[in-house]
C-alpha cells in the first residue's frame, strides 16, 4: 500500500526534520508512529498530503522512492476537522460520493458506533463531542472507500475509555474492509491498541526506528490478549518513549547543508503571493462552470456560504455608508458655487457622475475589507482547522469544490455590492436634490448609468469596466489568500490584512490605468 | 500551476488591452447633422429665416439639439421693389403748412403785375385740404374728363390785385409713376372786376389759365416735398438706406389724409444673389388716428429690404463689433474665473429677418463666432432672436419692450457638419434672458430715438421745414410698424 525508501525532509534553512527512512505497509496492517513534539510525525503527513505547499514553502523533500497512490490515500486529521459548513450527513454523503456509493450515512455512523439519528438533516457537526467528531471522521475517510488510512493524532482529547474504543474501532474496520493504516500519535494507549508494528521517529538522529520489532505482541485491542499482558505493554512502551524524551526531547534537528536555489526560485518564492490571484483567476474561471454543472448541490452549499457571509450580513453596512456618500458629495457640491450660483443648476450639472465615477472604486475597498475579509477568515479557517486537508484525502479537488464556487460567488456578490452601493449613492443623493427643489432626481441621478450623454457614455463604460475587473480580481486575491496554508492562527489574520492591501493595490492601479486611457483618448 | 499562472496574467493583460479598445470605441453617438453650406431656398411655406431642428432628449432632461437656419423665400425683387412702405400725411399738417403757403405765396408774388388784375396786393386766404371727387361733385368741372380717381389736395386761396380779387381753387391731382411723383395740376380762378369792361376781358384773355400758372409756380414744389419718400436715413458710419417711388395706389381721405406708397431700394451681393430679403407681402395698414401730422407705416418687406441691405453693406457687423459683445462676454468676470472659453466677434451669416410673432415683431439673425477653448477653435452657429413688443406710452416712458426670444448654438465638426456644443451653457444665458431685458429695451428705445428724433424734413428754397420731436411706434396685426411722428412746421433759419 505505501512504500517509502529513503525519504529525507529539511526545512529551508536546511535543519533536517526526517531523515532517510524507509517505510513499507502491507495491505491490512496498521503501523504507528510514535514520538515527540517536533519529531516530524506532522511533516511525514505533509509529505503524503501536501507535498506541493511543502516544495512551494522551500522544504527539500527528497525520496530514493515514494510509491503512493494518492486515490487510495485517506486521512483522519487531528479532532476530525469535519467540515462545519455542512452537517454530519453532508460530511458522510460528500465521502460517499467521492466513493462512488450509494450507502445510507446513517449505516456507516451505525458502523462507527454512532447513532443513526444524526445522520438526520440539519446536524450540525459542531454539536458533536470530541469522540463523536473523532468517529465521524472516521466513518467519513472509511465511507470514501480509501484504502490507506492516515490518523493523525486520532485521540487528542478523548477520554482514556474513549482512546480504547477507538482503537477497537481502528481494528474492527481495517479487519472488516481490509483497508491498512498509519495512526501518528504520542499516545501509548492507542498506540498499543491498534499497532500491527510500532515506530519511533527518533529525536535523536531523525530517522525511523522500529520498536519491539522481534517480541511485539500485535494490537492489544485485539482478542486474545489479557489485560495483564496489555498493562506490562503499555507501561514498557511508554517507558520507552520517555526514556527517549528525556535523553533527546530538546535536542534541536541538526543542521544540514541548505539546498542551492538559483536566483529565479527566489524570485518565484517571492512572487508566488503576488502571482497566486492570477493562478486562481485562471483556475476558477475554468472549474467553476463545470462544477456548477457536475455538482449543483455542492456548488449551491458553498455559493450560498460565501453569499451570507459576503452580502446579507453586510448590507446595511454598505447601505448605511453608501447613502451617506451619496448625500455628502452632492451636499458639498451644492455649497461650492457659493454666493451667486444656483445649487440645483450645480446638481444638474453633475448628475450622477459622482456615482459612476466613485461607486466602483469604494465599493470595492469597502467590499475587500468587509466581504472580502469574512470569506478570506471562512476559507482560512478551513486551511487551519485542515478541513480543506481533508477534503484532498477524500479526494474531493478543494479548487473545484470550494475556490471555483467561492471565486464566482465573491465576483457575484461583489456585483451586487457595487449596484447596491450605487443605489444608495443615488438615494442619499436625492435627498439632496428634493431639498433644492429638483422634481425629477431620480431621473438625473440614473441618467449617467442608465442613459449617458455621448461625451459622458466613456465614463459609464468604464466604471462598468472597473466593477467587472475589481469583481474577479477581488475574487480571485480573496480565494487565493483565504485558501493558502494556514500553519498556524495568525496566517489566517495575515492572508486578510495582506489581501486588503492587494485589493486596493488592484483598485487603486485600475483606477489609475483607466482614467489615463479614457483622458487621452 | 505555472500555465495557470501564466493564464491568469493573459486575462489581465486581454483585460487591460480590451479595456483600451472599449474606451476607443465608446466615445459615444453624438447627434450630428449634415447641412448645406448655403442654406438658402428659393419658396416655402411662408417666407423668412426658418429654423429645423434634430433632437434627441437623454435621462434626466438632458436634451442635444441641433437648429439649423434657412433663409426661405419668396423673395423681393431689387430690381422692382414691391410698395413696402407708405407716407402720411395728415390734414394737421396740411392745415400747418397752409399759413406757410400763403406767407411764401404772398412773397414770391410781391411786385407781380397780371394784365387785366393789376399789382399784387396780397394773399387774403389760403387753406389745404384733401378731398375725393365723389364728396365734391362741384368740382367736377375742375378736375375735368381724367377726373381724380384717388383723391386731390384741394387748394383755396383768394389774391387780392389792385383791380380786383382771384379766388383760386386749384386741385393738385396726384398721378402715378412708378419713379417719380407728378400732379396734375387743375384751376379755376374767379376774378372780380370792379368794372364790367374789365371781367369781359378776363373772360377773353383767360384768366383761368393766368391763376393755374401762379399756383403750379407756387404750390406744386410745396406738394411733391410733402408727399416724397422719406430721404434717405443717414446712420452712422457712412450708411444710408434709400427710399424709392414705386407705382402702388395713393390713399387720400376726404379732409383726413393722404397716403403715398414707397419702396426700400437694396441691391443683391454680388457673389450670392440667390440671398435676398424675403417677401411677406403687404401689411394691414389702418386708418391713422385723426391727429395725425406725418406718420410712416413700414410693412416687414421695408425692414428687411432695410436689413438686408445694412448686413450686405457689412454695416451690422460692424456695429455688432462696435457694440462689442464678444469683449463683454470674454471680459466677463464670471467667464474669465469659471470659463475657458472666448468668443471672437460675432458675423452675421444670412440677413436679419424680421416677422411677425405672437402679436410682436421678432428679429432673428443666423451668425458666426469663433469659439477658442484652449488651443482648441470651433466654429459656432448662433441664432439669436429679439421680440419687439410696442407698448403704450401710457404704460411705460418707453415707446418699445425688447426681449431675448431665442438663442441657439451648434457647432460645426465640419463646414457642412454640426454637432450640439456648449448646450449648458448656452442654456444658462437663454435663462438669465429676463435680465437683459432692460438693457435691450434702453439699446433700442435709443436706436428708435436716434433715427427720428430731431430729425428735420425739407427742400431747399423752402421757408420751413418739419422737425420731428416724437416718435410713437406700433404695430398692426400683420406685423406692419407705425411710426407716428409728431412734428411741428419751423422758419428755415
Amino acid at each position: 500500500m505505501l512504500d517509502v525508501r529513503g525519504l529525507r525532509v529539511a526545512l529551508p534553512d536546511g535543519r533536517v526534520l526526517i531523515d532517510n527512512i524507509d517505510l513499507r505497509i502491507a495491505p491490512g496492517e496498521v503501523v504507528v508512529l510514535l514520538g515527540g513534539s517536533g519529531a516530524g510525525k506532522s511533516t511525514f503527513a505533509r509529505v503524503l498530503f501536501e507535498r506541493e505547499e511543502l516544495d512551494d514553502a522551500g522544504f527539500d523533500v527528497v525520496a530514493a522512492t515514494l510509491d503512493l497512490d494518492r486515490a487510495q490515500l485517506g486521512l483522519v486529521p487531528q479532532r476530525g476537522a469535519l467540515f462545519d459548513h455542512l452537517d454530519v450527513r453532508g460530511n458522510l454523503e460528500l465521502a460517499l460520493r467521492q466513493g462512488d456509493s450509494k450507502d445510507d450515512p446513517a449505516t456507516w455512523l451505525e458502523r462507527v458506533g454512532l447513532e443513526r439519528e444524526l445522520a438526520e438533516a440539519g446536524t450540525p457537526v459542531t454539536k458533536l463531542s470530541g469522540g463523536q467528531a473523532q468517529r465521524v471522521a472516521v466513518a467519513r475517510v472509511l465511507a470514501s472507500r480509501r484504502k490507506l488510512l492516515f490518523l493523525d493524532e486520532p485521540s487528542v482529547g478523548l477520554d482514556p475509555h474513549r482512546v480504547r474504543v477507538l482503537a477497537r474501532l481502528i481494528r474492527e474496520q481495517v479487519k472488516a474492509l481490509g483497508v491498512s493504516a498509519i495512526v501518528v500519535t504520542h499516545d501509548v494507549a492507542l498506540a498499543a491498541g491498534v499497532a500491527d508494528r510500532l515506530f519511533l521517529l527518533s529525536l535523536e538522529n531523525r530517522k525511523l526506528e522500529q520498536l519491539f520489532a522481534d517480541r511485539w505482541p500485535g494490537a492489544l485491542e485485539e482478542a486474545g490478549h489479557s489485560a495483564e499482558e496489555r498493562g506490562r505493554w503499555l507501561v514498557e512502551l511508554e517507558a520507552a518513549l520517555v526514556d527517549h524524551l528525556d535523553k533527546h526531547g530538546d535536542k534541536p534537528p541538526p543542521q544540514g547543508t541548505p539546498k542551492p536555489r538559483g536566483v529565479l526560485t527566489k524570485l518565484a518564492r517571492v512572487a508566488d503571493p503576488l502571482l497566486a490571484p492570477f493562478r486562481v483567476a485562471a483556475i476558477a474561471a475554468v472549474k467553476a462552470p463545470v462544477q456548477l454543472v457536475k455538482n449543483p448541490r455542492d456548488f449551491a452549499i458553498i455559493a450560498r456560504r460565501v453569499i451570507v457571509q459576503t452580502l446579507l450580513r453586510p448590507l446595511p453596512f454598505y447601505a448605511i455608508v453608501s447613502t451617506l456618500i451619496g448625500y455628502t458629495v452632492l451636499f458639498v457640491v451644492s455649497k461650492v458655487g457659493g454666493a451667486g450660483v444656483r445649487p440645483d443648476a450645480l446638481l444638474r450639472q453633475i448628475g450622477g457622475s459622482h456615482v459612476i465615477a466613485l461607486a466602483p472604486a469604494l465599493s470595492a475597498l469597502l467590499f475587500v475589507a468587509a466581504s472580502g475579509s469574512a470569506t478570506n477568515a471562512w476559507l482560512g479557517s478551513m486551511g487551519l482547522t485542515k478541513q480543506t486537508l481533508a477534503l484532498d484525502a477524500l479526494g474531493v479537488d478543494r479548487r473545484s469544490y470550494l475556490w471555483a464556487p467561492a471565486w464566482l460567488s465573491l465576483a457575484l456578490s461583489f456585483f451586487a455590492v457595487a449596484a447596491l452601493f450605487a443605489l444608495g449613492m443615488i438615494l442619499g443623493g436625492m435627498l439632496v436634490c428634493e431639498s433644492y427643489g429638483i422634481t425629477n432626481a431620480w431621473d438625473l441621478l440614473t441618467g449617467d448609468i442608465l442613459d449617458p450623454r455621448p461625451e459622458r457614455l466613456r465614463y459609464a463604460v468604464r466604471a462598468a469596466f472597473l466593477v467587472w475587473i475589481y469583481a474577479w480580481g477581488i475574487a480571485s486575491d480573496v480565494v487565493a489568500k483565504g485558501g493558502g496554508p494556514k500553519p498556524e492562527a495568525d496566517a489566517v489574520t495575515r492572508g486578510m490584512t495582506s489581501s486588503v492591501v492587494a485589493c486596493t493595490l488592484w483598485v487603486v492601479a485600475w483606477e489609475l490605468v483607466t482614467v489615463l486611457a479614457v483622458f487621452r483618448l | 500551476m505555472k500555465i495557470a499562472t501564466l493564464a491568469g496574467i493573459v486575462i489581465v493583460a486581454a483585460h487591460a488591452a480590451g479595456f483600451a479598445w472599449l474606451a476607443q470605441k465608446s466615445g459615444g453617438s453624438e447627434l450630428m447633422l449634415t447641412v448645406p453650406e448655403l442654406a438658402v431656398r428659393a419658396t416655402g411655406e411662408t417666407p423668412g429665416l426658418h429654423r429645423s431642428y434634430v433632437r434627441t432628449e437623454y435621462r434626466g432632461g438632458h436634451v442635444r439639439e441641433i437648429g439649423t437656419t434657412e433663409l426661405v423665400g419668396p423673395f423681393q425683387d431689387p430690381k422692382a421693389p414691391a410698395c413696402s412702405g407708405r407716407v402720411v400725411v395728415g390734414q394737421k399738417l396740411l392745415d400747418a403748412m397752409a399759413p406757410v403757403m400763403k406767407d411764401m405765396v404772398t412773397e414770391q408774388m410781391r411786385g407781380t403785375d397780371i394784365f387785366p388784375v393789376g399789382s399784387f396786393q396780397r394773399v387774403r386766404s389760403l387753406s389745404l385740404e384733401w378731398a375725393r371727387a365723389e364728396s365734391n361733385p362741384g368740382d367736377r368741372r375742375l378736375l375735368g374728363s381724367a377726373g381724380a380717381p384717388d383723391g386731390y389736395v384741394r387748394a383755396n386761396a383768394t389774391v387780392v390785385f389792385d383791380r380786383g380779387e382771384v379766388a383760386l381753387l386749384v386741385a393738385f391731382i396726384p398721378q402715378r409713376s412708378p419713379t417719380s411723383l407728378k400732379f396734375r395740376i387743375a384751376a379755376v380762378a374767379d376774378l372780380e372786376f370792379n368794372n364790367s369792361v374789365l371781367r369781359w376781358v378776363s373772360d377773353k384773355l383767360g384768366a383761368d389759365r393766368i391763376a393755374t400758372s401762379v399756383a403750379r409756380e407756387q404750390i406744386d414744389d410745396i406738394l411733391v416735398t410733402t408727399f416724397a419718400p422719406p430721404p434717405p436715413f443717414e446712420l452712422p458710419g457712412g450708411q444710408s438706406l434709400q427710399f424709392i417711388y414705386c407705382d402702388g395706389p395713393i390713399e387720400i381721405v376726404d379732409g383726413a389724409y393722404g397716403a403715398l406708397p414707397f419702396a426700400v431700394a437694396f441691391t443683391p451681393l454680388p457673389n450670392a444673389p440667390q440671398i435676398l430679403p424675403p417677401r411677406f407681402g403687404p401689411g394691414a395698414r389702418p386708418a391713422p388716428p385723426p391727429d395725425t401730422t406725418l406718420a410712416l407705416d413700414l410693412d416687414v418687406d421695408a425692414l428687411n429690404a432695410m436689413l438686408f441691405e445694412l448686413w450686405r453693406t457689412g454695416w451690422l457687423d460692424r456695429e455688432l463689433a462696435n457694440v462689442g459683445l464678444d469683449r463683454r462676454f470674454n471680459t466677463d468676470p464670471i467667464v474669465t474665473d469659471y470659463l475657458s472659453i472666448r468668443i471672437s466677434p460675432v458675423r452675421l451669416a444670412l440677413p436679419p429677418v424680421i416677422a411677425p410673432h405672437a402679436g410682436a415683431l421678432r428679429l432673428a439673425a443666423d451668425a458666426r463666432v469663433a469659439i477658442a477653448d484652449g488651443a482648441h477653435t470651433t466654429v459656432g452657429r448662433a441664432f439669436g432672436a429679439l421680440d419687439f413688443h410696442f407698448v403704450k406710452p401710457a404704460t411705460t416712458d418707453l415707446p418699445v419692450s425688447v426681449d431675448l426670444g431665442a438663442l441657439e448654438l451648434a457647432c460645426e465638426r465640419t463646414p457642412t457638419t454640426l454637432v450640439p456644443c456648449y448646450s449648458d451653457l448656452v442654456g444658462a444665458i437663454r435663462d438669465r434672458g429676463a435680465e437683459l431685458h432692460g438693457a435691450l429695451t434702453d439699446a433700442f428705445a435709443a436706436l428708435l430715438g436716434d433715427i427720428f428724433i430731431d430729425r428735420h424734413l425739407g427742400t431747399t428754397g423752402l421757408p420751413a421745414e418739419l422737425v420731428i420731436g416724437a416718435v410713437v411706434p406700433s404695430v398692426t396685426r400683420g406685423g406692419t410698424l407705425h411710426l407716428q411722428l409728431a412734428g411741428t412746421l419751423v422758419p428755415v433759419q
